[in-house]
């Protein structure tokens, strides 16, 4: 019997032919320990008195929500990391270097075929390079620091086509979420996603970014895609060699999820859920007072330049704040470099530093207030989510966010996107 | 490992909201508040009438939504031997092996309230009456984790999986 791509990758690093339902206990490639979730692994790992085995290589600390530190306890977490990287020789990357997501996938920590996990919901996002990744729990990153390996239940997989050509002012961010509703927040519950057809070769490595990440906003435990020639240079141009795995013909999956993206137009998913997607018409004209592009979703290279291109020469509506923050150092130079950053901060918008920062009220950047309505390209609308629980949070693409950000109101950015390429 | 009790019967997707309600909940509540008042939305006798070694048995998406530990714990502490059910919300389905409570998906139609029924996690059967259920058996390392109550105290006892 065939197997899927998550199958395959469980089998190898379970040593034995694993299949859907199987329990297994798989070693690990790569841990991602972020400053929301690590510093309780490191309590956990040190109260239990666990020996160190993992290879320090494959591991990281990455510091991105509670950066710059606005209280005393997020510096003390800070201070606890530094400390036990420190004492184990483990790679930190401190404040301000960016979002966890993004420094793993371009600093060439995860490759194709790897098995990742990591304390943050998000970290489904390495699948884009044809790995399996896997949020998990302090306690198991605590048990992985110790052995290198975590057990699993191999998941059921739902294959998912994309089809057709992408139409214009339509981007990953209106893929993603298009595929949201289709699936419904919990309708993946346990399972992975595969994701392959003949439109992903269409689709940028970042915007296949944008797409692992919302994986696990369907309930997936994970989602893989297939690795194409776009696949292989980004991981070399990162420094891997990895082989890539693709399924077997006769792969068993649970069911078929056929979106053809030429259908697509742009969306927003409303309040209070991140399946709430309708197309944009829908609540076109409503006022926004804060915009946001960043966010381990959709704060890459192509999506501050998306929206520098649309504000460029323009001004911000009267009353709207509009942040962005590009997620990486690397990605700050290139942004700076292009003109973006410039184009953005002529319009008005603030450029904040590399960091998770107004995608979610814990970091405690950028909170609004009751009445207000948001327009992020962030991951998640739940009600409270960026502070009071009478905002609205609406999700869309970064030149839907840029759009609206100029307009003063939810905006489709196809008017504006046609006079910038005009 | 051998678990045989009897059956509390729940059915489809069950969420850790009905586990610990926080209707029933002081704000300042200990794991015996949490034991009290477990099931008691869809079930007002179970937390007094469970005896150990009872399973409780459900349908779909058993512990479905949040990653609350205690859900698992509460149940292991109220002496539940085991929990079967066609499927989990996956951080109650994680979190349960991870504190010590075995969890088996497998098909639970033919099982009722009140049934005798024997689990062997190693065989990864399930015994009701004449009936034989199969379900994907636990590997060795799995059986010592639920064993020594859970993931770390397996690693404090063991150091590592085996090889």
């Amino acid at each position: 019997m065939g197997q899927t791509i998550a199958e395959k990758i469980f089998s190898a690093h379970a040593g034995t032919p694993a299949k859907a339902g199987d329990l297994v206990v798989a070693e690990i490639d790569y841990v991602m320990a972020g400053d929301a979730k690590g510093p309780k692994a490191v309590d956990i790992f040190r109260e239990a008195g666990l020996p160190f085995r993992l290879d320090p290589k494959k591991t990281d600390f990455i510091i991105d929500h509670f950066v710059p530190a606005f209280d005393v306890r997020w510096a003390d977490d800070h201070v606890k990391i530094r400390e036990f990287a420190g004492e184990r020789g483990l790679n930190v990357f401190d404040a301000g270097s960016g979002v966890c997501h993004t420094i793993v996938t371009d600093e060439g920590r995860v490759g194709p075929g790897d098995l990742a996990v990591g304390g943050d919901s998000h970290v489904c996002t390495y699948g884009a390079l044809n790995a399996v990744a896997v949020a998990v729990e302090s306690g198991e990153t605590a048990s992985v620091f110790a052995t290198g390996k975590l057990w699993f239940r191999v998941p059921k997989t739902i294959r998912v086509e994309f089809e057709g050509g992408i139409p214009e002012g339509v981007f990953a961010k209106d893929i993603a979420l298009a595929l949201a509703k289709e699936i419904g927040v919990n309708g993946a519950n346990y399972r992975a996603l595969e994701y392959g057809g003949s439109a992903l070769g269409h689709i940028s490595m970042e915007g296949r970014f944008t797409i692992a990440n919302m994986a696990v906003d369907t309930g997936a435990k994970t989602g893989v895609m297939e690795a194409d020639e776009n696949t292989l240079a980004w991981a070399r141009g990162v420094g891997r060699e990895d082989a890539p795995v693709a399924p077997d013909a006769d792969a068993v999956y649970e069911r078929t999820i056929r979106l053809d993206v030429s259908s697509l137009v742009p969306v927003v998913a409303a309040p209070p859920t991140t399946d709430n997607v309708y197309p944009i018409e829908d609540y076109a004209g409503l006022p926004v007072h804060q915009a946001f592009v960043g966010t381990c979703t959709n704060g890459r290279l192509e999506d501050i330049e998306i929206a520098a291109r649309i504000v460029k020469g323009r001004k911000l509506a009267k009353g709207v704040r509009f942040y962005v923050s590009p997620t990486s150092r690397k990605i700050m130079d290139a942004a700076a470099a292009s003109g973006a950053i410039q184009a953005l901060n002529d319009a008005g918008a603030v450029v904040l530093m590399p960091a998770c920062g107004p995608c979610v009220s814990m970091t405690g950047n950028g909170v609004v207030g009751a009445g207000e309505r948001v327009i992020t390209s962030a991951n998640r609308n739940f009600p409270g989510r960026l502070g009071s629980k009478e905002a609205e949070i609406f999700l869309g693409s970064p030149a839907t966010v840029a759009a609206s950000a100029i307009a003063g109101r939810i905006t489709d950015p196809r008017e504006m996107l046609a006079e910038v390429s005009a | 490992m051998k678990m045989k009790g009897r059956v509390f019967r729940f059915g489809d997707n069950v969420s850790t909201d009905v586990h610990l309600s926080v209707k029933y909940r002081p704000p300042e509540h200990t794991l015996e508040d949490l034991k009290r008042d477990a099931f008691r939305e869809i079930d007002p006798d179970f937390a007094s009438s469970v005896r150990a070694g009872d399973l409780v048995v459900a349908g779909e998406n058993f512990g479905l939504v949040s990653s609350r530990a205690d859900a698992a714990v509460v149940l292991r502490e109220l002496g539940v031997s085991c929990v079967l059910a066609k499927s989990y919300g996956h951080m109650f389905y994680r979190n349960a092996i991870n504190m010590g409570l075995p969890v088996v998906e497998c098909d639970t139609d033919a099982i009722r309230a009140g049934d005798e029924v024997e689990v062997d996690l190693e065989a990864g059967a399930v015994r009701v009456g004449d009936e034989r259920i199969d379900f994907s058996p636990y590997p060795a390392a799995l059986l010592t984790m639920v064993s020594a109550g859970g993931l770390i105290p397996f690693l404090k006892e063991e150091g590592d999986y085996p090889a």
